[in-house]
């Protein structure tokens, strides 16, 4: 195995049922990527600065994904994304939007402010295995990285 | 006009008498002159009489002149020559006495002189043969006999001389009175004739004058009246003025103002002005006024009714009818004001018996509105409360519109706060809600999944049911999102492949079509049509959805869709149900549009072999939540016809269903046709 590590996942999400279903989801789909929760805007924006709590890069490492919803404390998932975009050495960093939310409005905001892909979280639990699924190989396998530091 | 037939009857009446009696007096006259001149002539034919006995004396004279001379030549020269004279003579002579005797029949005493005459003669004459006789015989005559015959001879002679004299002087009696008459009846005629005349012209002068005296009183009649008409029409068009006045101005003080400088044309004023009485308040306002130099009160200044109606106590109860414009009434307040100005007019504005306000005039001319000034006042005082009483309501007019639109807007505002709510409603809806259904859903199943085993059939059960009811749930919210996202999100209508449109479709609901073994035809062509892509796809997937679903357990569904091309007219005759178009959303879509009146239209019909729909539930089944059987027969959250009927209403078509119960349904679509580019 290679340093798991460096395919950390960011999963920015408020909902314990939904923290405890996705990493459930993740584990019956045997991912082995470390998954790293946040469970508000503000700490998301914390955690990718490196701020304390999330100084420590080796226990919380930059992720290569984040999954991010919408309806968040403190900061929305649309504000944390808006400042990600800014951010010159983190605005590469692929976003996964995983809302409730079938509003068009909703989805326009959030692929206008930079957002790779809008999933929305289904109600059945095998829906949601199958969305995990095709996450990890969509976006960890075949996808290509983006470099994150400005060269 | 009564007196005017009189006057011309009077007036023809005095004519004729003019006339007639002038007439019948002329008349007279002839008459009276006839007689006299008749008179006239008798007398004078009298004298022609008497000379003619004169005349006739005197021829007869000279016949015996001539027969006395003839004898006496012949008897003195023998010569027979001289008998000639005589024997003519004697031939004439006593025709000569019978013409004179019939000339004098009427005078008894010249008949007896004339008869001693003739007896005479007779003497007389009885000697001539017997003398020319013996003449002839023996050349001598008797002396004695001629001196006899020359006796006789003179007796003759005085005989008629005397006859003659007689005659003369009956002549000159004659003369004389025929020379009497003839005067008289020159005197009589000329003095009847000035009489008359005198008499006939003071008779018709009078007549005449009685004439001219009517017709110059029938006359001046016609003059008043003329006038009069002419004053009206005067006044007539000084009040359309006013009234074109009037109708011109904005506000009240302008009406004023120029119904009051036209009104001062026709009644002579020095100031006229109008205060309108507040009865709540007890406050009279001066709206406006025109006047030779400055007006008493100001425009727009405030006085105490009292100052206007003697008498007025605030709230008391009482209707001040004042009685008609009063001539030489000043309002207290005009008296206050004082400075001579002893002339008043006062005029009140009703409205039905409302008393409004009032109209002033005043004037220092004294004695100068008469009754006519009045009238003239008091019309322009009725049009004017007219007027004001309009431009009062105009006012709450506008100013109930100037409500109405704030209210609209303020209802606007709700609106669209209530949208705003609606939408954060469904918003939240969509999080919220289905967060816990999650939760249900995906521990329920962590729980089958994990702790299975230790359930019995019974738990095992419980725990599916709380799977499906969230499932249920979820689809539930989805499809009343939906639903409500159809009424708020933008529609713009466009040209659409109705057949490209069908067959995504179809393609979408693939798996289900394959699970369910559908057979379905597609029947071409499939015009073009005006609509809302995701819209339609929306209702055709719930109309196929529909199709397939409601089936008799055992049979092969079939579906089969085509469309026809009709006119609007006969899409609304169908007594079926049907959506009704929104007109902003007609509106919207005016550009692919033909215009309403030649609408054609492109209907789609999906049919099915299913169960069908009893016509009595054929209304219903387009509400919201409707359903005709129960969720373990035919699952399903009774929102799909809803939302075809609602996105036909938003596209501006209608949706309607033919069928009957166990023989399938025919559910159909109609949208407007694009029009064939020529």
């Amino acid at each position: 195995m290679l340093n798991m590590s460096n395919y950390t996942i960011l999963l920015v999400e408020d909902d314990s049922n939904d923290i405890f279903l996705i990493q459930r989801a993740f584990r019956k789909a045997n991912l082995l990527n470390p998954l790293q929760v946040v469970e508000n805007g503000e700490a998301a924006v914390f955690y990718l600065e490196g701020n304390p709590p999330y100084s420590d890069r080796d226990r919380y490492p930059l992720p290569v994904l984040i999954l991010l919803d919408l309806r968040l404390p403190r900061k929305s998932g649309l504000e944390v994304l808006e400042w990600l975009r800014q951010q010159p050495d983190l605005k590469r960093l692929p976003v996964v939007v995983l809302s409730s939310s079938k509003e068009n409005r909703e989805i326009n905001r959030a692929y206008d402010l930079g957002a790779n892909s809008y999933l929305v979280k289904p109600v059945a639990f095998e829906a949601l295995l199958d969305m995990v699924k095709t996450l990890n190989s969509y976006w960890l396998i075949f996808n290509q990285k983006p470099k994150l530091e400005e060269s | 006009m009564a007196l005017f037939e009189t006057a011309q009857a009077n007036f023809r009446r005095r004519l004729t008498r003019a006339i007639a009696l002038p007439l019948i007096l002329m008349l007279a006259l002839c008459g009276i002159l006839l007689l006299q001149l008749n008179h006239l002539l008798s007398v004078t034919r009298w004298v022609d009489h008497t000379d003619q006995v004169i005349a006739q004396a005197n021829y007869t004279q000279r016949l015996l002149l001539d027969m006395e001379s003839g004898i006496r030549g012949y008897l003195v020269t023998s010569n027979p020559d001289f008998l000639a004279p005589y024997r003519q003579s004697s031939l004439l002579i006593d025709p000569a006495f019978n013409n004179l005797g019939s000339l004098i029949s009427d005078n008894p005493r010249q008949i007896q002189r004339l008869k001693e005459l003739r007896a005479i003669y007779e003497q007389w004459n009885r000697y001539a043969p017997s003398q020319i006789a013996r003449k002839q015989r023996s050349g001598d005559y008797q002396f004695s006999v001629f001196n006899t015959r020359k006796q006789l001879m003179d007796a003759m002679r005085v005989q008629l001389a005397s006859f003659i004299q007689t005659e003369e002087v009956l002549r000159k009696v004659r003369t004389d009175t025929a020379q009497k008459t003839t005067q008289l009846t020159i005197g009589s005629s000329i003095g009847l004739t000035l009489g008359l005349g005198s008499l006939l012209g003071l008779f018709t002068s009078r007549q005449l004058m009685a004439v001219s005296k009517t017709y110059k009183h029938a006359l001046a009649i016609a003059q008043e009246q003329t006038e009069a008409l002419r004053r009206s029409a005067q006044r007539l068009e000084a009040l359309h003025e006013i009234d074109r006045a009037i109708l011109a101005a904005h506000s009240p003080a302008e009406l004023v103002r120029a119904a009051l400088s036209r009104m001062r044309l026709l009644v002579p004023c020095q100031q006229a002005f109008v205060v309108l009485f507040n009865f709540e308040t007890g406050v009279a306002q001066v709206i406006a006024g025109s006047v030779n130099g400055d007006l008493w009160f100001k425009e727009g200044a405030t006085l105490q009714i009292d100052e206007f109606l003697p008498g007025f106590v605030l709230g008391q109860q009482r209707s001040y009818s004042v009685e008609n414009a009063a001539l030489n009434r000043c309002p207290p307040a005009m008296k206050r004001m004082g400075e001579g100005q002893s002339n008043c007019m006062t005029i009140p504005l009703r409205v039905e018996e409302n008393l409004l306000g009032e109209l002033i005039l005043s004037t220092t001319e004294p004695a100068t509105f008469n009754p006519e000034h009045q009238e003239i006042a008091s019309e322009v005082a009725d049009q004017l409360a007219i007027a004001m009483q309009q431009a009062e309501l105009r006012e709450q007019l506008e100013q109930y519109n100037a409500q109405l639109e704030q209210r609209v807007s303020d209802r606007t505002v709700q609106l669209q706060e209530a949208n705003a709510e609606l939408e954060a409603f469904a918003y939240s809806v969509s999080h919220d809600l289905r967060a816990p259904l999650r939760a249900m859903q995906g521990f329920s199943s962590a729980l089958l999944e994990d702790y299975g085993d230790s359930f019995d059939v019974i738990g095992q059960d419980y725990a599916q049911r709380i799977v499906t009811a969230a499932q249920r749930m979820d689809i539930l919210i989805q499809d009343l999102l939906d639903y409500s996202r159809l009424s708020r999100t933008e529609i713009r209508l466009q040209p659409i492949h109705l057949e490209g449109v069908v067959m995504e479709v179809l393609a979408q609901l693939e798996p289900e079509l394959r699970q369910k073994q559908v057979q379905v035809t597609v029947e071409p062509p499939l015009p073009q049509v005006v609509g809302h892509r995701s819209t339609l796809i929306q209702v055709l997937t719930n109309l196929l959805n529909n199709a397939i679903k409601f089936i008799a357990p055992g049979v092969q569904p079939q579906v089969r869709v085509w469309a026809e091309v009709r006119e609007r007219g006969e899409a609304e005759e169908q007594g079926i149900v049907e959506t009704r178009a929104i007109a902003s959303i007609a509106e919207e879509s005016e550009s692919h549009q033909p215009s309403a009146n030649s609408q054609i239209w492109v209907r789609l019909w999906i049919e099915d072999n299913g169960i069908g729909i009893a016509p009595e539930h054929q209304q219903r089944i387009f509400r919201v939540f409707e359903r005709l059987h129960g969720i373990e027969t035919y699952p399903g959250t009774g929102i799909g016809l809803a939302i075809v009927r609602k996105g036909l209403e938003r596209m501006g078509g209608h949706a309607g269903v033919e069928s009957q119960a166990g023989q399938g349904s025919s559910f159909w679509i109609d949208l407007p046709k694009v029009r064939d580019e020529c």
